[in-house]
């Protein structure tokens, strides 16, 4: 962990912003079921807003299905949302209107991330559209290093690599351009333990030598909170809370930032003992979002309030925001006295 | 259901119309010497060529012909051809009903042939005696329906002379005697296809084979046999079903050929000829009447398959 | 991918188990489809040679009317005798190589590039395109192929260049649904989107992503498709949309001489053996090629 995770700052405000979500919504229309009725629409993302500065991590984190990827792809300018924006860079352009290689990624499984029938050299050098042979050559050489794979692996295919040279390959692709930012999409969990760490490692040292932006969207808390300087924690295609690193730690408020924290006892740095929180259930359909909160379904401590009306995402301190009406009436010392029988009544 | 069939309704509807379409203009448009030339002859002046083609319509736009071309045709009437002066709903009805059967028992033989065929190569996949099935059938493949079609019709010809006749008899003449002489013709556009029937099931079957419950009934204790024909087949054969659109596209050139070769006085000869008279009134009707047959072929087996298996609508 | 069609699998080197075949039962077949497979590819080879060398070697010119006399049995000067009008026939059906593999030939390579186009851009171009472009595969489909040949000779008119273009059009479709689905799976594949986010634009993607990545099922449908628009090619040469008269072509040799098939069989006979052989070797070619390169069926990983 970096020592300097301070919330706010005179260094903090220098940092350039590289990325600014503005309210973005992402619907997809579904197969037509029958022939009279409406095409059903998937709210993947309902209206998320985030900001990002240079050199620094943003952790996404949420069950599958919340729209976590669907965000990554909006950030990437892969797919365009539906309302709302996506600017990014120093001089934040719109993202769709084209990154010209300024936004990156790394995704989760890198025996599809690289071309079988391309060599290592070659899938790097995509990224060197415009760059003369000499150069190119030079920089490939320079990002295969940067990444800790020897020179002579760049004649090889995907297929004689082992998964974790592969992940480098792909890291040394999405870096070798100087990109602003570079999405990591679940990008160390097809690796096991002690590679991951390894991984890990590399991206914390390339961010402090080049000062690229990494958003890093995982189901593993552990490995995000491992690198992140901030959280966002989704729920059904919004964010219902995102703080700090170390708030994330101690202070979270949403009683699903809660349970979902819980699963992971061992990065609580305080060292006292909590229990986990037991969600009842499925996620509710991402077709039909409940009316009032979408996490009240499922919610220990919900009320009819909450089932009601939709909670809006407001700041806690400067860059704690969270979307609960009762904002933390679910924490990690009161979880412990939270039994799953507790929780049986409520699903 | 309800919306897969009207899916498929449509598609086959909008097929039938774009090709109505095409075969019109392709025919009118692109054809050098139209009707009216042909009827004028080389050496008709300016003007008697214009009256003709005023006469047939020839002279209003291209899409105006169609429109009216199509409005009759959705009323039964394909017109008169200008060259025969006969009407070409009346020769199209003397001729389908010979293609038709013709097709129908080619079909049957196919299957009789071709699917015990290719359940058989399928429980020995692997085996000398796949191999011994899958080369013959090859061989059959490759051969050309002409040469079978040629060697057919001297054989009957010259030694099977009860099967044989030189002209064609309508079913509604003597029904046994034209029983007896569309065999060899069904012989000859069956046995070609055949093959493709066994490869399909071949494949098909060694699919099945393979899957869990198959190996679930072995443990069992079910006789062989009955897993074979019985379960293996059953869930083998939607797939067959799928692909027969192929076949029927395999029938259908097997028409042109074995009508040619016999004689008979069916579509396929009457589009050559047709196309030999440059007579494009008839042709026109002629190919849109095949192709509307095997778009029925198709949508009928589109529609047969879910109740054979369910999942098919989902899909 | 070069040479995996003629090269017999070492019998020593054990291959992996696989869930589905058995070990034993695999080795047991290899042998049958080595050799198979070498007499597939010497019979191409044996033929390919014909076409381009067959004038120096036919003893007479094959349009030469009477070389020999009419109708002659197979003898030492016409080894495989003479047809109607005392022509060589061992001549005529050297000489009918070169129409049978050039009519193969263009109407493949046709169907292969405009319907590997097709299918990416269907594939990967999106939905308004896929929308537009698989209707009118769907059309093309839904017509008998042999009609909608006939009807293209029709308006075009008869002749070798002819008829193999109506070939291709037919074979269109399958070229383009083949390359679709295929690029469907490819597109999906995350190395796509990294070399969108490197700034590379669809062309790019296309060829150099897209098409070497779906190279061996169009390979596969190439050699299968030699095989069929080989045997539509004799058909339609059959029903005179061939060659012009003089000129040889295994189905006009055996249309104008089928009258003879009784009294004197070797006129319909050995045209009709070279055409089956030919069209066997592509057929056996086109299976070999599927059993090796088909991931369905190929238990061994070979790149």
């Amino acid at each position: 962990m970096t020592g300097e995770q301070t919330p706010s700052g005179i260094s903090e405000e220098r940092r350039p912003l590289v990325l600014d979500v503005r309210d973005s919504v992402k619907h997809f229309r579904m197969r037509r079921t029958s022939l009279t009725g409406k095409r059903p629409q998937v709210h993947a993302v309902d209206g998320i807003s985030v900001r990002l500065r240079a050199g620094r991590t943003l952790g996404l984190v949420g069950e599958s299905g919340c729209g976590k990827s669907t965000l990554g792809r909006l950030i990437t300018g892969l797919d365009a949302p539906t309302s709302g924006s996506v600017l990014v860079g120093a001089d934040q352009h719109d993202v769709t209107a084209g990154a010209g290689g300024k936004v990156q990624a790394v995704f989760q499984d890198p025996a599809s991330a690289l071309d079988p029938r391309m060599t290592v050299r070659a899938a790097i050098a995509e990224a060197l559209g415009g760059v003369a042979r000499p150069e190119r050559e030079r920089r490939v050489d320079e990002a295969l290093a940067a990444v800790g794979l020897p020179p002579e692996l760049g004649a090889r295919y995907p297929h004689q690599l082992s998964g974790g040279q592969q992940q480098r390959v792909c890291i040394a692709r999405a870096l070798v351009a100087g990109p602003d930012l570079i999405l990591l999409d679940e990008a160390v969990s097809s690796l096991d333990a002690s590679l991951q760490a390894q991984v890990l490692d590399l991206l914390e040292r390339l961010q402090r030598e080049t000062g690229t932006a990494y958003v890093f969207i995982s189901h593993d808390l552990r490995a995000v909170r491992r690198i992140s300087h901030a959280m966002a924690v989704m729920y059904l295609g919004q964010i219902v809370e995102e703080a700090p690193a170390e708030a994330f730690d101690r202070r979270l408020l949403h009683p699903y930032a809660v349970a979902l924290r819980s699963t992971e006892p061992g990065i609580f740095q305080g060292g006292s003992r909590i229990e986990r929180v037991v969600l009842r259930g499925e996620p509710p359909s991402a077709v039909d979002p409940p009316a009032g909160c979408r996490f009240a379904p499922r919610c220990p401590i919900a009320d009819d309030h909450c089932r009601r009306v939709p909670p809006e995402l407001v700041d806690v301190t400067t860059d704690h925001r969270v979307r609960c009406h009762k904002p933390g009436g679910l924490t990690l010392t009161t979880a412990a006295t939270t039994t799953v029988a507790d929780l049986g009544g409520e699903s | 259901m309800i919306l897969y069939l009207a899916k498929k309704l449509t598609s086959a509807v909008g097929v039938l119309l774009a090709l109505s379409a095409l075969v019109f203009f392709a025919g009118r448009g692109l054809v050098p010497g139209n009707a009216a030339a042909v009827i004028a002859g080389a050496k008709a002046s300016p003007e008697t060529l214009a009256a003709i083609e005023h006469k047939l319509g020839l002279d209003q736009p291209l899409y105006r012909q169609y429109l009216d071309w199509l409005t009759g045709a959705l009323h039964g009437d394909f017109g008169v051809s200008p060259l025969s002066g006969q009407d070409n709903l009346q020769v199209i009805a003397q001729q389908a009903p010979v293609s038709f059967e013709l097709a129908l028992m080619g079909l049957l033989i196919a299957v009789a042939i071709g699917l015990p065929v290719g359940v058989i190569a399928a429980t020995r996949s692997g085996k000398g005696l796949d191999w011994g099935i899958r080369i013959p059938l090859l061989v059959v493949f490759a051969f050309p329906g002409f040469v079978s079609g040629s060697v057919a019709l001297y054989l009957s010809a010259h030694f099977l002379t009860n099967l044989y006749s030189a002209s064609y008899i309508p079913f509604s003449d003597n029904g046994i005697g034209n029983l007896q002489t569309m065999l060899m013709p069904a012989l000859a556009v069956g046995i070609p296809t055949a093959p493709l029937v066994a490869q399909m099931t071949r494949s098909s079957m060694i699919e099945v084979l393979a899957q869990p419950h198959i190996t679930t009934a072995r443990t069992n204790g079910i006789a062989e046999w009955r897993i074979r024909y019985v379960y293996a087949l059953r869930t083998a054969l939607p797939p067959v079903l799928t692909l027969i659109g192929f076949i029927f596209g395999f029938l259908v050139g097997g028409l042109f050929i074995v009508e040619e070769i016999f004689s008979l006085p069916g579509l396929g000869r009457g589009v050559l000829a047709s196309i030999s008279n440059r007579d494009f009134s008839q042709l026109t009707g002629q190919a849109l009447v095949i192709a509307a047959a095997f778009i029925l072929g198709n949508l009928l087996v589109d529609i047969a398959l879910p109740f054979v298996d369910r999942r098919i609508i989902n899909r | 991918m070069t040479n995996t069609v003629a090269r017999p699998s070492p019998p020593t080197s054990p291959p992996p188990p696989a869930p589905l075949s058995p070990g034993p039962k695999r080795a047991r077949r290899r042998p049958v489809r080595g050799l198979v497979a070498n007499t597939a590819v010497l019979l191409i080879v044996g033929y390919v040679l014909l076409a381009v060398f067959g004038s120096f070697l036919a003893p007479y010119g094959p349009n030469e009317v009477g070389a020999g006399p009419r109708l002659s049995a197979p003898s030492a000067e016409h080894w495989l005798g003479t047809d109607a009008l005392g022509r060589d026939q061992l001549s005529r059906v050297i000489a009918a190589t070169r129409p049978a593999l050039l009519s193969a030939t263009y109407a493949v390579l046709f169907a292969l590039v405009i319907g590997t186009s097709i299918g990416i851009a269907a594939g990967f171009l999106g939905r308004l395109w896929d929308g537009i472009l698989s209707r009118l595969v769907d059309l093309l489909f839904a017509v008998p192929e042999y009609l909608l040949a006939i009807l293209v000779i029709a308006v075009m008119g008869s002749g070798l260049l002819n008829a193999s273009l109506a070939i291709g059009i037919v074979s269109i479709p399958r070229f383009a649904r083949i390359a679709r689905g295929s690029t469907l799976e490819i597109a999906r594949r995350s190395f796509v989107d990294a070399a969108r986010l490197c700034g590379r634009g669809r062309s790019w993607i296309m060829f150099r992503h897209i098409l070497p990545n779906i190279a061996s099922p169009l390979v596969i449908m190439t050699a299968i498709n030699l095989s069929t628009a080989e045997g539509a090619y004799a058909a339609l040469s059959f029903l005179g949309f061939g060659v012009r008269p003089p000129d040889a072509d295994y189905g006009s040799m055996i249309s104008s001489s089928q009258q003879y098939l009784l009294t004197d069989p070797w006129v319909v006979a050995f045209p009709a053996i070279a055409f089956v052989l030919l069209v066997l070797a592509f057929n056996l070619l086109g299976d070999i090629l599927r059993d090796r390169l088909d991931p369905h069926t190929r238990t061994a990983a070979g790149a």
